[in-house]
């Protein structure tokens, strides 16, 4: 199955820049639904098997949270609401807080599947590709990482054995831990020495490196980055033909699409966003159908 | 043809007054596998680093080492890379990258390969080393048999032609060892691979080799076939400290021709197989007892373990199941089981540093409990751990020394006293003022083995003590921990080591399932093992079932050929 999960590193980096992008620096109402939209269902479709309601509840949370404290710092705008002690509550502030609460919810929501999706091989892939040398060192700190945490958990447990840490006091444990790092550190320079030779052994040294990943730049690829490429460009067309600005204050005012273009621009923004979950349910859908004929 | 050469080779340290190669000549054939043995020191490491390019240690060189002709400081770097693969001892600290499959690219990607060709050869050689499986895994997942035959694989990718390795199964159990050595042997007759092989476990290695060196002091002392090599040592110096190492049937073989045997009659047998169809053809059956104490201990318990469960997850599997375990006072009790069966556990769960969820630890009567927090770490328990190195916190031993003095406070001269007759006990004087990275594994185990004496243990715990360690170390450890064991001290080790376990402990147990399955002291315990149990029993048990060591079946074949003199007189 090739999810959206499967995506060449690049795709999935130069999607997640453009619909970073789009949900930040645009406040449009239409944009942020959209955003809004492909964001939460991405996310429950991605994790349905381990959702939980407070993952649901959480954009709302936000989204409600800002509506609710903007106006208590914010009294800029024109339709006062009421009055709370004196300072006048404002449906601009409420409006305004409403979508900077959606936007944030979405970004939010945004990063946490782009975490999921850009495992450690697919950033060392990218890293590696425009500097050698950095992903190199990625990778290696990635291995070491881990090694390390299970050298120090040793050390630890062999101090303890040792008879330090019998006494409470916070400056003995201080002394203790220190030692203990003293000892992490001295191994790892020498496990350095070993690592280092075992990759000069294997040709470091030598001038001429290439690059080998096990990622595969397929037409779905091609398809993803074109998509995010068309959305950059009428992003900037939007910009600028003011087709999505929008202004809170002093009063709410938006430029609604009115021509058939401008329907069929706010369109697309809405189908990019969900690009990720289309991806997921067609795959899924076809899949399940694949694997219904065995 | 020969692809190495080695001509009248000196090589000195800096520093060094003493070369550690000393006009050392060898010629290696293609496709021969050569085991590489001496006594720790003897060279072999800086020999097989020599002869990579990139790994050659600075010092004063004379004489060549040729590579299919061309002198190994004319080599082409690339050429050394790939076509001399080096394999050495730790399996974790030869590992560069985080996943299986980039370790596999990685030596590619350092030639410049483009991704087809890589793509192609990753993929053969983790079907010929079976790591499809694992693949895409992490590579901090990976078991130590698994990350060293992974340092294998992502050498071989690179298609050498000469492999050097280091002793390379040092750091794994048994099975895992086995496993390696015979994917190494399957790289030797398959392809042709020519292999060089630093070992000092040569119970193994020694049958499928097709010549062994072994070295003494920098120089060649055989270079032979293995047999030839298992013979001639015992005929010219029947006391060397190697031939501790040889494989049971050799050693056996070595004993009777050192009894009077004659010796050049027969080939030296190499393994079981060979050893058993020897003894059967010149020894009759002798099922006496021996005088081995055959009696249970009967002094106070110094650890008793009732009921205990342990496992480290609450929704995790059981490690640990109603598991009851009684140690008594002054034994030496070794426990024994295969990879991951919970033995270091059980020990994290004797020091308290893994709770035990259910069932009660009692140590020398009390309960764990009722010690207070480092009372029982001082003057009671101690545990010498796998890494001796986490040991050692300053840069000469001494200072670690004078600190644990200081732990048990003690006053200056007591402490001098103490840690003479410590390092005196141990004969680690010497040592006392090295740095404890730059002396060698025997010795820092010692050292280790010091310092937790200073907190005179009434009973002590040791984690695996015989890895990576050679058949002198061995030994010399096993007398030390003995002479303790008469000075009132418990001790209790868990190991793979079923040699060493019927050599030196009191009894025995195995632990198996989460359980401890069978318990006795050592010859009754092997004796009833078929497949769990010392080389020399395998080959001896027919005649004589109560024989677990070389000692013990040697004695036995010598106590026949006596009585059969004495007839023919």
């Amino acid at each position: 199955m090739y999810t959206f999960s499967h995506l060449h590193p690049l795709s999935l980096l130069i999607y997640y820049v453009v619909i970073l992008f789009l949900t930040m620096f645009h406040m449009h109402p239409l944009l942020l639904l959209a955003s809004a939209c492909g964001s939460i269902s991405f996310f429950c479709v991605r994790n349905y098997r381990h959702l939980h309601r407070r993952d649901l509840l959480f954009p709302l949370f936000v989204a409600v949270l800002l509506a609710v404290t903007n106006p208590l710092f914010s009294h800029r705008g024109e339709t006062v609401l009421f009055y709370l002690n004196n300072n006048p509550v404002t449906f601009e502030a409420i409006w305004y807080g409403f979508a900077a609460g959606v936007m944030l919810a979405s970004v939010v929501l945004w990063c946490r599947t782009l975490q999921q999706e850009m495992t450690s091989d697919k950033i060392t892939h990218l890293f590696g590709r425009c500097l050698p040398k950095a992903g190199m060192l990625l990778t290696t700190a990635l291995r070491f990482i881990p090694h390390l945490k299970r050298q120090h958990s040793q050390i630890h447990n062999t101090m303890k054995t040792l008879g330090m840490y019998s006494e409470d006091t916070w400056f003995s444990k201080v002394r203790c831990s220190l030692q203990e790092f003293s000892i992490l550190v001295t191994d790892a320079l020498e496990g350095s020495v070993e690592i280092a030779d075992s990759m000069n052994a294997r040709g470091y040294q030598l001038k001429k490196h290439s690059h080998f990943s096990m990622f595969r730049f397929r037409a779905i690829d091609c398809f993803v980055l074109l998509c995010s490429i068309i959305t950059m460009i009428l992003m900037m067309i939007g910009s600028h033909a003011d087709l999505f600005s929008v202004y809170y204050y002093p009063k709410w005012t938006m430029t609604r699409p009115s021509a058939i273009s401008d329907w069929l621009c706010v369109g697309w923004m809405f189908l990019f966003s969900m690009l990720p979950t289309l991806i997921q349910i067609k795959e899924t859908i076809k899949w399940t159908y694949y694997k219904s004929k065995i | 043809m020969d692809i190495l050469q080695i001509e009248d080779l000196t090589f000195t340290y800096p520093q060094a007054d003493k070369p550690v190669l000393n006009h050392f000549s060898l010629n290696v054939k293609q496709g021969d596998f050569i085991v590489l043995c001496g006594v720790s020191g003897c060279g072999k490491t800086t020999l097989l680093r020599l002869i990579k390019k990139q790994l050659a240690p600075n010092g004063n060189t004379e004489g060549t080492i040729f590579y299919r002709g061309t002198p190994i400081s004319e080599l082409d770097l690339k050429r050394s890379a790939c076509e001399i693969g080096f394999v050495r001892q730790d399996p974790d600290l030869q590992i560069v990258t985080d996943r299986v499959w980039h370790e596999l690219a990685f030596g590619l990607e350092n030639m410049g390969f483009d991704t087809q060709t890589i793509r192609r050869r990753v993929g053969e050689m983790a079907c010929f080393f079976g790591i499809d499986n694992w693949f895409r895994k992490r590579t901090d997942a990976l078991s130590g048999g698994q990350k060293q035959l992974l340092n294998l694989a992502s050498v071989m990718v690179m298609q050498p032609e000469l492999l050097l390795l280091d002793e390379p199964t040092s750091q794994l159990d048994p099975i895992a060892a086995a496993d390696f050595i015979a994917t190494l042997q399957k790289l030797n007759r398959e392809l042709g691979l020519t292999v060089i092989l630093v070992e000092h476990r040569l119970e193994e290695v020694f049958s499928i080799a097709d010549k062994v060196c072994l070295m003494e002091q920098g120089r060649v002392l055989f270079y032979d076939s293995p047999g030839q090599v298992g013979s001639l040592l015992t005929q010219t110096s029947p006391a060397h400290p190697m031939t501790g190492s040889l494989p049971s049937a050799a050693r056996i073989f070595n004993g009777l021709c050192a009894g009077g045997w004659p010796s050049g009659a027969e080939e030296c047998p190499l393994t079981v197989r060979d050893g058993r169809f020897f003894l059967s053809g010149h020894f009759h059956s002798d099922t006496a007892v021996t005088n081995r104490s055959d009696d249970l201990p009967k002094g106070n318990p110094a650890a008793e373990l009732s009921a205990v469960w342990f496992r480290y997850d609450k929704d995790g599997p059981d490690i640990l199941e109603d598991l009851s375990l009684t140690i008594y006072e002054g034994e030496f009790f070794a426990l024994l089981g295969g990879n991951g069966s919970g033995k270091s556990t059980l020990i994290n769960v004797l020091t308290g540093i893994s709770k035990a969820y259910h069932g009660s630890i009692r140590f020398f009567g009390r309960p764990m409990k009722s010690y207070r927090k480092a009372e029982l770490f001082l003057q009671n328990l101690a545990v010498l751990p796998q890494n001796p190195h986490f040991m050692f916190i300053h840069d000469r031993i001494r200072e670690d020394y004078e600190q644990m003095c200081e732990t048990m406070q003690l006053s200056q001269q007591e402490a001098a006293k103490e840690i003479a007759r410590v390092s005196e006990l141990l004969q680690i004087s010497s040592i006392l003022d090295s740095h404890p990275y730059d002396v060698s594994g025997g010795e820092l185990q010692r050292a280790a083995l010091g310092k937790i004496l200073l907190l005179k243990p009434r009973l002590l715990l040791l984690d695996e003590p015989t890895k990576g360690m050679d058949a002198h170390a061995k030994s010399v450890l096993g007398r030390h921990l003995q002479q303790m064991q008469q000075h009132g001290v418990t001790i209790f080790l868990v190991t793979h080591d079923v040699e060493f376990a019927a050599y030196y402990a009191t009894r025995c147990g195995l632990l198996f399932d989460r359980q401890i399955t069978s318990i006795g002291n050592p010859v009754t315990f092997f004796a009833d093992n078929n497949f769990y149990t010392t080389a020399a029993n395998r080959m001896a048990r027919r005649l004589f079932p109560q024989a677990i060591t070389c000692e013990d079946v040697i004695k036995r074949c010598r106590a026949q050929m006596h009585t059969t003199k004495k007839e023919s007189l």
